[in-house]
């Protein structure tokens, strides 16, 4: 049955504003197997995850159109039904906060 | 024994039509659904997905979010079972609120669901456009 080779896969959900760098990380992804979804905006990843409920991994980038990272972030960290879901932050290289000092709020 | 891919009926044809209102959504499923490896056509309100359905001419499933503005995914239904040119077209109805299945319809999906729910749904009425890379080499049978 088809489902048996859905269930396993999970999504990653990739939010980045610029097209070519969200196109090549969804190239790269899907080169691994994995289903992914992608946003170019926070309120567009927010309506992703209206819509999808298998989403295992986000790829947010800390610079985006309209709502940044850091508010998606917060967003998501207050609805209950996607609080888990481990986000990775993605960062320009020359623009990664000092450890320690700009916090990232509990991104993973 | 079909393989899996196989054209099981040459009146269908290949394309998915998905009516959200929603832009986002409509999007998130077409972009998806095209990476695996189906042709996707979307509209953003009934009126518009009764229109792309005339264009289409038969697609091999309709993905009918249920309350739109205007005319909601019921009013669409009714028109669609009531025109012979598409009343055998499968639908699946993608909705926000708990409800039953309604008549007539394939399936349904209800937010947020899981995207494997959504690819068994499609895959059962759609072949696939292209070999997607990475996607596991299977020969499923289906159907009789």
């Amino acid at each position: 049955m088809a489902f048996d080779r859905y269930e396993s896969r999970r999504m990653i959900l990739v939010v980045e504003g610029h097209d070519d760098l969200r196109e090549a990380l969804c190239v790269l992804l899907r080169g691994e197997g994995h289903l992914v979804a992608q946003a170019s905006s926070g309120e567009k990843a927010l309506a992703v995850l209206r819509l999808f409920g298998s989403v295992g991994l986000i790829l947010l980038a800390w610079t985006l159109p309209g709502a940044s990272g850091a508010e998606v972030l917060t967003v998501l960290r207050r609805r209950p039904d996607v609080a888990r879901i481990p986000v990775i932050a993605l960062f320009s290289r020359g623009l990664i906060p000092p450890l320690g000092q700009g916090p990232i709020p509990s991104a993973s | 024994v079909h393989r899996f891919g196989d054209v099981e009926d040459p009146a269908c044809s290949r394309t998915i039509l998905v009516v959200d209102d929603e832009v986002d959504i409509a999007e998130a499923i077409a972009d998806v659904l095209t990476h695996e490896g189906y042709s996707v056509a979307t509209a953003t309100n009934g009126r518009d997905g009764l229109d792309r359905l005339a264009e289409l001419g038969r697609p091999c499933l309709v993905l009918l979010d249920i309350m739109m503005p205007w005319m909601r995914g019921y009013e669409v239904l009714a028109r669609l079972r009531a025109d012979p040119r598409f009343h055998a077209i499968p639908v699946a109805v993608i909705t926000a609120t708990r409800q039953p299945q309604p008549e007539g319809t394939t399936g349904l999906l209800l937010k947020p669901f899981d995207l494997w729910e959504l690819l068994a749904l499609v895959e059962a009425h759609c072949p696939r456009q292209k070999t997607r890379a990475g996607w596991p080499s299977t020969a499923t049978s289906r159907g009789g």
